[in-house]
């Protein structure tokens, strides 16, 4: 397993927006179905790079994570 | 200095020592260029690994196709082997530079957005994807790796990229742009409100880090002359990050490179 689970932990977290319990459950479940559907349509390979390219478009759409406060939040300007 | 260095190194140590000697210097231009990212301009990065990918199989991929061509051609004309690859080596590092600087300018685009925490995990998340990439790519060798990649790397090739990283952040550090950069780090609130352009800087600091970690990518790849996907592993981020902390944040070569001192 490695470093993995736990990268992808903290990547859930942040889709959903840190330091909001009901985002990093949305964020988890977003990922991991996600995750799933890479490996059943497309190739088993992708699964670990499918995590971070949802990551990367969610960020950018919304910097502070799904349910994220949309501006003054910690990380974001 | 470098070209009688590199002709009495391997008559003085044993090809072990040579190695750690080698990948010392490509571990210096990568932590030196990483500083430019973390320490100059305090944006976390931590998808170092990535950048040097690119830059490796970029340069390998060059050299393969077109660089041996050319250094067989020179080889043909009677110039001896260590002048024949120059040329070749040479591109073939630019060109990978230039591909991972392209990159750098790529992941410096949301860093115009993302502070912190997210940041680094956009950056990281950078390099895993990289990663994955490389591997499900057939034509550069996938999980099996590149082997074959014409091993022109020595010591005066290393040494030149080392001298070249540090004495441009060097330069850059006692700059107006190194300044700018400090002034980022410091506090880009203020910075901003001081007029320095943000976003343009910070970009800059991506693609030159980039730019550089693609050079050494190259240089390893050149040494080792076989490349696999998992020499760029997350580890190898978090490795080049421990490098420029042991050394210390933003410290250059310089004996002054923070405006306080």
């Amino acid at each position: 397993m490695g470093i993995m689970p736990g990268l992808k932990a903290f990547v859930a977290a942040v889709l959903g927006g840190i330091g909001n319990i009901p985002g990093a459950v949305i964020g988890g479940l977003v990922m991991g179905i996600a995750e799933v559907m890479v490996v059943g349509y497309l190739s088993p390979t992708y699964r670990d790079a499918i995590a971070f390219v949802l990551l990367i478009v969610i960020l950018l759409v919304r910097p502070a994570g799904i349910l994220g406060k949309a501006s003054g939040g910690e990380g974001v300007r | 200095m470098l070209v009688a260095i590199d002709f009495a190194l391997p008559r003085l140590l044993n090809p072990y020592l040579l190695q750690i000697v080698m990948l010392c210097e490509i571990n210096v231009i990568l932590a030196v260029s990483l500083n430019l990212i973390n320490g100059f301009t305090g944006q976390f990065s931590i998808g170092h690994a990535g950048f040097m990918a690119i830059g490796a199989y970029g340069s390998a991929m060059f050299s393969l196709y077109v660089g041996r061509g050319w250094s067989q051609a020179l080889l043909d004309r009677g110039v001896p082997l260590a002048l024949a690859s120059a040329p070749a080596l040479l591109v073939a590092l630019l060109a990978g530079g230039l591909l991972a600087a392209i990159a750098g300018y790529l992941v410096g685009l949301p860093s115009l957005r993302l502070r912190g925490d997210y940041l680094a995990i956009v950056t990281l998340g950078f390099g895993e994807i990289i990663r994955v990439l490389i591997l499900n790519i057939d034509v550069i060798g996938g999980a099996r790796g590149l082997p074959g990649i014409p091993e022109w790397t020595n010591f005066f090739w290393a040494g030149l990229g080392v001298t070249a990283v540090v004495v441009v952040s060097r330069h850059l550090a006692h700059s107006t742009y190194g300044r700018a950069l400090f002034a980022i780090r410091d506090d880009e609130v203020a910075a901003e409100a001081l007029g320095v352009d943000t976003t343009r800087y910070k970009v800059l600091a991506f693609v030159m880090g980039a730019f550089f970690a693609g050079i050494a990518g190259g240089l390893f790849a050149h040494y080792l002359s076989y490349l696999n996907p998992n020499s760029f592993t997350f580890i190898k981020s978090i490795e080049v990050i421990a490098m420029v902390v042991l050394g210390g944040w933003a410290a250059s070569p310089a004996p002054c490179s923070r405006p306080s001192c």
